[in-house]
């Protein structure tokens, strides 16, 4: 993953006027808005960037584009990137969410055969505070800081920036993972680029227990020496009764055919085993990142191994 | 979305799959223009499984029996669902009867196909034998002879029966489904294949790109989950008092943390859906004041905490429907007027209508925290009559009110 504030990026699928606000505000953030993809309107400008019929022909005019946002609707979001991975872009943040599974199932396939990084579906993107934006998250509910935030709830990232400014402290940067069931990028996959993200002192993995499924969890820290914070939303829920779903029976026995299976007892279990300290709930917070960040100071952290 | 046994022969018949010579039932008197000829069996078409047990499937030999027995299965609700429609098909002498399903699984984000060479009803033999080939590449043929191999298949059926999974996968695919599941697949003593049963699963992402599903899910949606009374709302304990509104899973989840951290007894929790691209407004500002009704017919409900962070305009329609609800439905106890006219041309408005008409008594309205909290201030409405509703700030804040008011509540009980 190579996110910084000199990547050229391309926009696919933006079409509603209101989407357009999202362009100006990512240019004011200082994001190097390099092409723009629209069907149709290839030959124009949109907000001082060119626009572009094909991915291919952008990058014939634009060369080195390294990163694409896709805001297609759900049913194009799979052309969208496969047209993204054909023109040699090799890193896709997905905004737009709801995707057909099936569609994601032959796009991440299709990703791990080029070694492309595809962020999302469902995500808001990434915003590093008066570094860079990339994508829709909203700058004003976060303040500067030292704090990562890797989520994949958008309003739980935006409540815990709000808990963290209250308690005195700001956001490095603040990457969301995406709201669908089945996701390009994990926890894990994120962690070395925090690791050598130079404004991050600490990360903070926010996840719940209706998020799609057990990948998302982690249970070693990898070769990361910065401090790392968990809260898992859901947790104190008395255990949900599940509404049987009819679906099959029998074909649930032996494949996860519920889209939502994940568990946040053994979430955090596996967090704890890695030695994670995890917040009870979200209050709690900002006295986990500070105790954290005492530590670390004092050289008190130990440096763990994968496990 | 569960499709009917009818609806998914349909299905199967477009990709090839073999079905039974069948004939749909609207009513009992459809039977006397059958074209299958006797003896037939009647299926009631319901979601739920076990039909044969319930009584929901009978065997008939002549038109007489075929009438008593559609009156008797129409009038037959099998876990809580009165079928719409009957099927009635010519009956079949199998040889063997197997397992097949393709799905997909949500943990390792690949299609999967099952197979077990005993299908039928008794589930135990069934998973017994079963055997799975995950889908890890490009599809291809071999995928399914691995899985006739591994299900011990020999012969002849090797090729039948792969040939037939291969149209389940690309049916699977063409439909964006969950599940195509066959069970049983009658094998006849000449080897030939019969889908006596299935079952197909639409995903709800992908329906909109699929016209003939839509069409489908307009006709089942009667039948959907409204029927339970409390709609959307995922339940916690019904004993409970705070019920909580948020706009994002981790959010409501994060909320619920904080009040059982609070000692409060959450009941339910409803997250306001849409995409963060176009938030559905306009849908919010039609189904919030049903799902209020819904929730305010709890008995214990004290309070409703509704923690919403996200765009102006979300943040204002919020707090316009509130506001409004608690005019129409705050002071009186009995209420018949609707709160919300606007119409909405679905297949669920006869529904939604019910649900309106029906004279509502809240036996004591809740009260209501709202946090608000969106990027830019949003100004508190002027002149409040004495509505039962507090604006709070903060999450904290908000937690501590409702903790507040809620334990005002049991301590005036003790007394």
């Amino acid at each position: 993953m190579n996110l910084t504030a000199t990547n050229k990026v391309l926009i696919q699928g933006i079409s509603e006027l209101s989407e357009h606000n999202y362009l100006a505000q990512m240019q004011a953030y200082g994001t190097n808005l390099a092409a723009i993809v629209t069907p149709g309107q290839g030959g124009t400008t949109l907000g001082g960037v060119p626009v572009f019929d094909l991915v291919e022909q952008a990058v014939t005019a634009i060369h080195n584009i390294d990163i694409t946002l896709i805001f297609s609707p759900a049913h194009a979001v799979l052309d969208a990137a496969l047209e993204a991975i054909d023109g040699g872009i090799r890193q896709i943040i997905i905004i737009t969410g709801g995707i057909p599974p099936l569609d994601i199932v032959r796009l991440l396939r299709k990703a791990r055969a080029t070694a492309t990084i595809v962020i999302g579906p469902g995500s808001l993107g990434m915003f590093m505070s008066d570094r860079l934006l990339l994508g829709i998250q909203n700058p004003h509910f976060f303040s500067p800081g030292g704090v990562a935030i890797v989520s994949c709830s958008s309003g739980l990232t935006h409540e815990i920036a709000l808990t963290l400014t209250q308690a005195g402290l700001g956001v490095s940067l603040s990457l969301d993972l995406g709201r669908d069931n089945i996701l390009g990028t994990d926890f894990y996959q994120c962690l070395e680029f925090l690791q050598a993200d130079p404004g991050t002192e600490v990360i903070l993995l926010l996840d719940h227990s209706n998020s799609g499924n057990n990948n998302l969890c982690l249970d070693s820290r990898r070769e990361i020496d910065k401090p790392i914070i968990a809260y898992v939303a859901g947790h104190l829920l008395p255990g949900e009764k599940q509404v049987p779903e009819i679906g099959s029976l029998i074909a649930s026995q032996f494949a996860s055919t519920v889209a939502t299976t994940s568990n946040a007892k053994l979430k955090i279990n596996n967090l704890k085993k890695a030695k994670i300290p995890v917040a009870d709930y979200p209050q709690q917070i900002p006295d986990l990142i500070k105790k954290a960040l005492l530590l670390r100071k004092a050289g008190a952290i130990e440096p763990t191994t994968a496990g | 979305m569960d499709l009917l046994e009818y609806q998914a022969k349909e299905l199967f018949r477009e990709k090839g799959i073999p079905t039974l010579l069948s004939q749909r039932i609207d009513q009992p008197s459809d039977v006397k223009d059958l074209c299958i000829p006797y003896p037939v069996v009647l299926k009631s078409q319901v979601r739920a499984g076990g039909r044969g047990m319930a009584g929901g499937i009978k065997f008939v030999a002549n038109t007489i029996d075929a009438i008593a027995a559609a009156s008797s299965i129409f009038s037959l609700s099998i876990m809580g669902e009165f079928p719409q429609v009957l099927l009635a098909e010519a009956q079949y002498d199998t040889d063997q009867e197997i397992y097949l399903a393709v799905v997909l699984d949500y943990q390792l984000g690949l299609p999967v196909l099952l197979g077990s060479a005993q299908g039928g009803v008794n589930v135990e033999k069934v998973v017994e034998q079963m055997q799975q080939v995950i889908i890890d590449q490009q599809f291809s043929s071999f995928y399914a002879r691995r899985l006739a191999i591994k299900m011990g298949l020999t012969g002849q059926l090797i090729t039948s029966v792969s040939q037939l999974v291969e149209k389940m996968y690309r049916l699977f695919i063409a439909k964006d489904l969950e599940l195509v599941e066959i069970n049983p697949l009658a094998v006849s003593s000449t080897g030939e294949l019969m889908a006596l049963d299935g079952k197909i699963t639409v995903n709800d992402q992908a329906i909109a790109r699929h016209e003939d599903l839509i069409e489908l899910a307009a006709s089942n949606l009667q039948v959907s989950d409204w029927k339970l009374g409390l709609g959307r709302w995922k339940i916690l304990n019904l004993e409970g008092n705070v019920a909580v509104i948020s706009n994002d899973n981790g959010l409501g989840l994060a909320t619920l943390d904080s009040l059982y951290q609070a000692k409060t007894k959450p009941t339910s929790y409803l997250t306001l859906t849409g995409d963060h691209l176009s938030t559905h407004l306009q849908e919010i500002a039609e189904t919030l004041p049903l799902d209020l009704d819904q929730v305010t017919q709890l008995k214990g409900l004290e309070v409703v905490l509704i923690n919403i962070v996200g765009s102006r305009e979300l943040v204002e329609t919020i707090q316009q429907v509130i506001i409004r609800y608690l005019q129409v439905r705050g002071e009186s106890t009995t209420a018949t007027t609707a709160v919300d006219r606007t119409e909405r041309p679905t297949a669920s408005r006869s529904v939604r209508n019910l649900i309106r008409s029906k004279p509502l008594t809240i036996n004591r309205c809740p009260r209501f925290v709202l946090r608000l909290v969106s990027p830019e201030e949003v100004a508190l409405p002027e002149d409040l009559p004495c509505l039962p509703v507090v604006w709070i700030a903060d999450l904290a804040t908000a937690i501590a009110t409702t903790a507040t008011f809620t334990k005002g509540k049991s301590s005036r009980m003790e007394k």
